[in-house]
């Protein structure tokens, strides 16, 4: 890495204020001219001072002091090494020429004054060196606490991020506030697609070099563009954010005005991207402990799932394959109307085997998170009358009615899945009541809610199951005699569809006996 | 001559009890298990219904439905799984006259396919003269004097709700797509405006005196239509 190094008056301060960094020539020789008319004015009040001293017939070591004040002044002022040697160098010369015999002259008539100068640029060389020196020590501290300062709140900040999006941005507006430059940082992904990108201020990074220039940085993992060797010519400078595995994204630094980065800019940079991969390890690290525990979870449901769907399809397949094998048997022997009621009888388990499979299917689809909701903007009663209808058929002597309000309410809905809602809340009072049971469908605006209710008059549900019933592959057992219909998925396919809606459902028992179900879903 | 029926379907266990279901009826069947199959006995037999199973093996059934309405009106009452909505509707909006959902019931179907046969032969016997008053149970309606009755009490119907009323009583029996609906009452500008289609259909419900839990003249399918009861 080749950094031009042309800033030798700040090279040694090891954090830089972006007002200085950027100091180039021009400034430069300003600087110099500044210090060499100070240096002038210093030395014309030294002499004017040591003159009126000189009349009153003063001391003449007190006419040396007043010069060594002025290199000590000078010094602390000017702060290099060159500008305190230039100044003892005139102090000695103006002494010489001003106050020892001959005056007016550089001559020396006394060799005890050879001494004195040499005593004089001595002491002026090395007090004007330790001030600088004092003086720059102090600066080093003060830079470096306000160095230590700004990474810790860098730091701090980046702690509280939530996401890579907050990552990239927070520590993009950092470096950028504190370079004065337009910072832009991007993250890959495995294979090597951008996935978080942020850019403060304008965007000096689309042309053609820089964006070559950010390829070899994330190919090579090492620094280029501006003020290198490697693309030399982009706008910013690249620096890659990396692991011991590889580079996981690229900072790009485009300063304002024309000077290249330098050396303590980069080391700061370092060691912010030293906190930005912590942090984006330790993001990996709960991904992957959550991916874990998720996938666990799911296959604990799965294989829940399976115990219960096999035990749920036993029953009817069981039923159908009995009654057909009877019939087929005992085909001459059994009368036309026990046939025909145990072809009723394989119907009827056959389409409650049709029933479950439905149910399966949108679980697994919505496990999957394939499912996609078809939302239109449908009319409630609509829905209502659909899934009534359809369960009709096989409600047997169960009396369903429906409750519809004169307005007609329209919600934003899957229509097909609501129905599948209504249809296993029908299915499992049904199911779960005795014959000859009324089952009321309600319908009624509360707000911005479009609420539904099926209630049934049958013997509810046990307060310490009440909890449960959502609870996917869960089993009434109020009834023991009943719980051959299990709806093992119904009612937690009910909730993960009305909760896809943002809605909610809830289940509590209808006084004086019976259950109600209740749901919601935002009309607006 | 006894009405010639079509089966298309790639199972085998189904096309033989919809062969004997249709039989039973006195109608003739005959049977194809792939699209090709079906296209070419459906030119060659010309029969008065083709019932297809849109899930065939060798080409997508909406193909079938495309190709053979280029060449024939011939009805068509297509058969889907549960959950295909989409399909459905493209299906009809292919040209297809009805549907039904997998598993289905042989007499629904059966039922279908004569409400089919009689606005066949009623197209046949008034084909100048199309018929001026509809009859649905206790409904009737005068399209030339643009009144309807229910129960011989006169009820008061928008442009809209009566507009959408006569076309569903015009197709009596078949499913109406939401978009052709809303097509032929708002002339095509608000094909997807399904809010007031919803509205004037619950408007006209209200009108009907329709009971939610069972309806008696409309019956909404839901996510793709509606149709107006038949018998």
């Amino acid at each position: 890495m080749k950094i031009s190094k042309k800033h030798t008056p700040d090279k040694e301060r090891i954090y830089v204020d972006h007002r200085f960094s950027l100091m180039d020539k021009d400034q430069v020789t300003h600087k110099s001219l500044k210090m060499i008319s100070i240096l002038i004015f210093i030395m014309l009040m030294c002499t004017a001072v040591s003159m009126l001293f000189f009349r009153i017939r003063m001391f003449e070591s007190n006419i040396v002091m007043i010069y060594l004040l002025g290199i000590l002044l000078f010094s602390y002022l000017a702060e290099g090494y060159i500008y305190s040697l230039a100044a003892t160098v005139c102090a000695v010369i103006l002494y010489n020429f001003f106050f020892t015999e001959p005056y007016y002259n550089l001559k020396v008539n006394n060799p005890d004054y050879i001494i004195t100068f040499f005593v004089m640029f001595i002491v002026g060389f090395i007090t004007s060196m330790l001030t600088i020196k004092v003086k720059k020590e102090r600066q080093q501290v003060e830079d470096r606490e306000q160095y230590i300062s700004s990474l810790y709140i860098i730091g701090k900040k980046l702690l509280d991020v939530k996401n890579e999006e907050d990552l990239v941005r927070i520590s993009a507006q950092e470096i950028s506030q504190r370079f004065d430059a337009d910072v832009m940082i991007q993250l890959y992904n495995d294979s090597g697609e951008i996935i978080d990108r942020y850019i403060t201020g304008e965007d000096s990074f689309d042309g053609e070099i820089d964006r070559s220039a950010c390829f070899e940085v994330y190919q090579s993992g090492s620094p280029c563009g501006r003020g290198t060797v490697l693309f030399g010519e982009a706008k910013a400078y690249y620096q890659p954010i990396m692991n011991m595995r590889g580079v996981l994204g690229v900072i790009g630094i485009a300063l304002s005005g024309t000077g290249n980065i330098l050396p303590t800019q980069v080391a700061f940079i370092e060691l912010i991207i030293t906190q930005i991969v912590v942090i984006l390890e330790r993001q990996k690290l709960n991904e992957n402990q959550k991916k874990v525990q998720l996938e666990m979870q799911k296959e604990r449901l799965r294989a829940d799932m399976l115990r219960s769907i096999s035990h749920d399809f036993r029953t009817p397949l069981a039923g159908i394959m009995g009654l057909a094998s009877t019939a087929k048997d005992n085909y001459d022997k059994i009368s036309d109307e026990v046939r025909k009621n145990f072809l009723q009888s394989i119907y009827d388990d056959a389409d409650w085997l049709n029933e479950l499979v439905e149910n399966i299917l949108q679980t697994t689809r919505f496990e999957d998170g394939r499912v996609k909701l078809n939302l239109e903007e449908e009319a409630a009663e609509e829905i209502i009358t659909a899934a009534i209808t359809h369960v009709n058929k096989h409600a047997g002597n169960h009396i369903v009615y429906a409750n519809i309000p004169d307005e007609i309410i329209l919600i934003k809905v899957d229509a097909i899945l609501i129905r599948q809602v209504i249809v296993n809340l029908l299915n499992n009072a049904i199911n779960y009541s005795p014959s000859g049971s009324e089952i009321v469908v309600s319908l009624y605006r509360e707000g911005n809610k479009a609420i539904f209710e099926v209630r049934d008059n049958g013997p509810g549900i046990l307060q310490d199951e009440l909890v449960h019933v959502f609870e996917p592959y869960h089993h009434n057992r109020t009834n023991k005699e009943i719980y051959r219909k299990g709806m093992g998925l119904g009612l937690s396919l009910c909730k993960s569809i009305i909760e896809a809606h943002s809605g909610k459902i809830s289940v509590s028992n209808y006084e004086p006996h019976g259950t109600i179900v209740r749901f919601y879903i935002f009309t607006e | 001559m006894e009405p010639l029926i079509l089966v298309v379907d790639d199972e085998k266990s189904i096309r033989s009890f919809l062969q004997i279901s249709i039989e039973m009826q006195g109608y003739k069947c005959i049977d194809a298990s792939d699209g090709s199959t079906a296209l070419m006995l459906a030119t060659s037999r010309n029969p008065d219904i083709l019932v297809l199973d849109l899930g065939l093996p060798d080409f997508d059934g909406i193909e079938v439905i495309k190709k053979l309405r280029m060449i024939s009106q011939m009805p068509i009452i297509i058969i889907s799984a549960r959950g295909h909505e989409r399909e459905k509707i493209e299906a009809l909006d292919a040209g297809a006259d009805d549907y039904l959902t997998k598993p289905f019931s042989v007499p629904e179907l059966l039922a279908r396919i004569r409400v089919i046969l009689r606005h066949k032969m009623l197209e046949n016997t008034t084909v100048e003269q199309e018929s001026q008053i509809f009859r649905i149970r206790d409904l009737l309606i005068d399209i030339e004097k643009h009144r309807v009755w229910l129960a011989d009490q006169e009820i008061k119907l928008t442009p809209n709700e009566y507009k959408v009323l006569v076309l569903l009583a015009k197709n009596q029996g078949k499913v109406l797509t939401h978009r052709y609906i809303a097509e032929n009452i708002y002339g095509g500008m608000l094909t997807n405006d399904t809010q007031s289609l919803r509205v004037c259909m619950g408007n006209l419900r209200r009108k009907l005196g329709e009971d939610p839990s069972k309806p008696q003249y409309i019956i909404t399918e839901i996510g793709v239509g509606y149709r107006l009861v038949d018998e």
